[in-house]
């Protein structure tokens, strides 16, 4: 398709601009967070998993019945068809 | 090595199932009995891999409740057992496992809400990598263009799902105030996720940017990228995605072949 | 992590307090810049190509010594020791050049799985056999000394011959590792397995010993009886800390350090912690001159 040659070579060209200018962020840095929507997922101090040496004190607690049944915030998602075979 | 080993066998053993008693004679009982012992060390392997998924998944383990959330983990480790000193890639199946898991199947989300915290767990410890220097396009000849491939930064995914995961993800942060109630009905994401600074982000992207990066992703050419991008919204800014995919360190490489 | 060559260099570790690091307090760390003298960090939590946890470690390293503490090597395996594990150790030993690297005296894997727990050894001459040998791999490995610390337990075998305090120092006059002697976990075991705490200082050898650990322990109660569990998520009890007055007066002052895994405090509680361990060192210190 010579529509996508021509755009590529444009958008190409526009990169090596960029190399002359600086890779800066753009000043609508902002604006393109507003189109987007981007969420801040991880603070620097999030966690993750440790590898620990410690041992634990707490009982299993396997054998419970309710604990087979998802209780959490999933309660407050609503609408949509989201069981199985609806 | 006979004795060692066979020591060691057994006790696995009794690690994985309650019912397994071969360890027992290698116990003293003193006091307290020898099956009560070992107990403590099902406890301590038990939570340490639960401990280690709960650490990837916070927003699965508040979905579900810490105790069903305790229940997976538990059929977790048994039919996806760790097998290494390592903790980092244990978990890589939680998503697969969810989708298969029968309690949870009215929760058809989960296992992409888990694929969004397995994208952010590893983007949190993958390697950098400098960024493009733009000017090196120079040399290449303008007619090879469409030819080129980008090399992606190791600490960027992409990941789409039908539902809203980024809002049932963003609701469910401690420190989320407003209501959090979510609409599945509402149209799903597609995300690129991504680390800068030190901080990761989702991006959400719309469908023909996620299409254009996912081809560049798969190792395919910018032409055939812009070509599958184009084929979703005719109207699809190559321009922009491209200068923006750049300048945010997400393409860092270019090669032709 | 970015390969830069020679940025890191060994020192000598100071026999001085110093506390673990964990990802909750990096941000603390870097901002408080606290009078501690080292920090230690899990050799695994590291295993990942870069990312967050090298951007604090580097900056971390840069002002600090640093201790490597392993806990996934599975030292006492009779599977064969994991290339991949000890490659990448070596890389980061290469890379952040840590003052002391240790590993613990236990095993946690059989036929491939790995329980990600510190399982008891049988103390036997064929385990001794066998840790030496390993001991020994690991050292050729990673052309460092490494120093080895005995572990919590609460359990005992049948077929055990050589008592614990015996096994420790054998493996590493054997092999020519150093101790890493973690007097709470002695605590643990001497009140799990009814022997005298003061028997197991005297029989380890001075010289050996390179690191003293300190951690909070739980009394778990069973209708029969009581164990005590090496849960790293409570302040070290009084008792611990006489036995350690007593290690640092037998072994001399020696680099501690205060261990918390579950449960994590904020940042001051461990230094508070370490000030205490501190001045049994300078005790010690001002008897020596």
């Amino acid at each position: 398709m010579t529509n996508t040659k021509t755009l590529v070579s444009t958008a190409v060209s526009s990169l090596m601009l960029l190399g002359i200018a600086g890779t800066t962020v753009p000043a609508n840095a902002a604006d393109m967070e507003k189109c987007y929507g981007v969420v801040k997922a991880g603070k620097n101090d999030c966690q993750t998993a440790n590898s620990s040496c410690a041992g634990t004190s707490t009982k299993d607690g396997q054998k419970d019945a309710w604990l087979f049944v998802p209780k959490g915030t999933c309660e407050k998602l609503v609408g949509g068809n989201t069981k199985a075979g609806a | 090595m006979t004795g060692l080993r066979e020591l060691q066998q057994a006790f696995g053993e009794s690690l994985r199932s309650e019912q397994a008693m071969q360890l027992a004679p290698w116990i003293c009982a003193d006091g307290i009995p020898g099956m009560r012992r070992v107990q403590i060390y099902r406890n301590n392997h038990a939570t340490s891999l639960t401990e280690a998924l709960r650490a990837a998944y916070p927003v699965v383990e508040k979905l579900v409740s810490e105790g069903f959330f305790r229940f997976a983990a538990h059929r977790y480790t048994r039919k996806f057992p760790s097998t290494e000193g390592n903790l980092h890639g244990f978990g890589r199946d939680f998503a697969r496992f969810l989708g298969q898991f029968p309690p949870a199947k009215d929760h058809r989300y989960l296992p992409d809400v888990a694929r969004l915290e397995w994208a952010r767990h590893e983007v949190y410890h993958a390697g950098g990598h400098a960024p493009m220097a733009p000017q090196s396009l120079a040399a290449v000849d303008p007619a090879a263009y469409e030819s080129l491939r980008f090399t992606i930064h190791p600490a960027r995914r992409l990941l789409r799902s039908p539902y809203p995961v980024v809002r049932i993800w963003e609701v469910n942060q401690p420190d989320w105030k407003a209501g959090q109630t979510v609409d599945l009905s509402a149209s799903g994401d597609r995300v690129l996720v991504l680390r800068t600074q030190g901080q990761i982000e989702f991006h959400r992207l719309a469908p023909a940017e996620y299409r254009f990066l996912d081809t560049l992703s798969a190792g395919c050419t910018l032409g055939r990228a812009a070509e599958a991008a184009l084929a979703r919204e005719p109207d699809f800014d190559l321009n922009r995605s491209l200068v923006k995919h750049v300048q945010n360190h997400t393409l860092v490489g270019f090669a032709l072949a | 992590m970015t390969a830069r060559c020679e940025q890191f260099a060994v020192r000598s570790i100071p026999a001085r307090a110093g506390i673990g690091l964990r990802s909750e307090h990096y941000q603390a760390v870097i901002a408080n810049r606290p009078q501690v003298g080292f920090f230690e960090v899990h050799s695994e939590n590291y295993f990942g190509s870069g990312g967050v946890p090298h951007r604090y470690l580097e900056t971390i390293r840069a002002d600090y010594p640093l201790s490597f503490h392993g806990v996934g090597m599975s030292l006492g395996s009779v599977d064969p020791l994991s290339t991949a594990h000890t490659r990448r150790l070596k890389q980061l030993v290469d890379y952040y050049q840590p003052d002391l690297i240790s590993e613990h005296l236990s095993w946690s894997s059989v036929g491939g799985t790995f329980f990600n727990d510190l399982l008891p050894l049988p103390y036997t001459p064929e385990a001794l056999h066998h840790v030496v040998d390993r001991v020994r791999q690991i050292q050729d490995r990673l052309q460092r000394e490494i120093l080895v610390e005995n572990v919590s337990s609460y359990l005992q075998y049948t077929h055990s011959t050589i008592p614990e305090w015996e096994f420790v120092n054998e493996v590493a006059l054997q092999s020519g590792c150093g101790i890493l002697l973690d007097v709470n976990n002695i605590f643990v075991n001497a009140t799990n397995h009814n022997f005298d705490a003061q028997t197991y200082l005297a029989g380890v050898s001075p010289q050996l010993v390179k690191e003293i650990h300190l951690a909070g322990h739980t009394v778990n109660e069973f209708e029969d009886g009581s164990i005590l569990i090496d849960t790293h998520d409570q302040l070290v009890c009084d008792e611990v800390w006489s036995l350690y007055r007593g290690a640092v007066s037998r072994f001399g002052p020696k680099p501690t350090l205060i261990e918390w895994d579950t449960d994590l405090p904020e940042l001051t509680v461990l230094l508070e912690e370490a000030n205490k361990a501190q001045a049994v060192l300078e005790a010690a210190h001002d008897r020596v001159a």
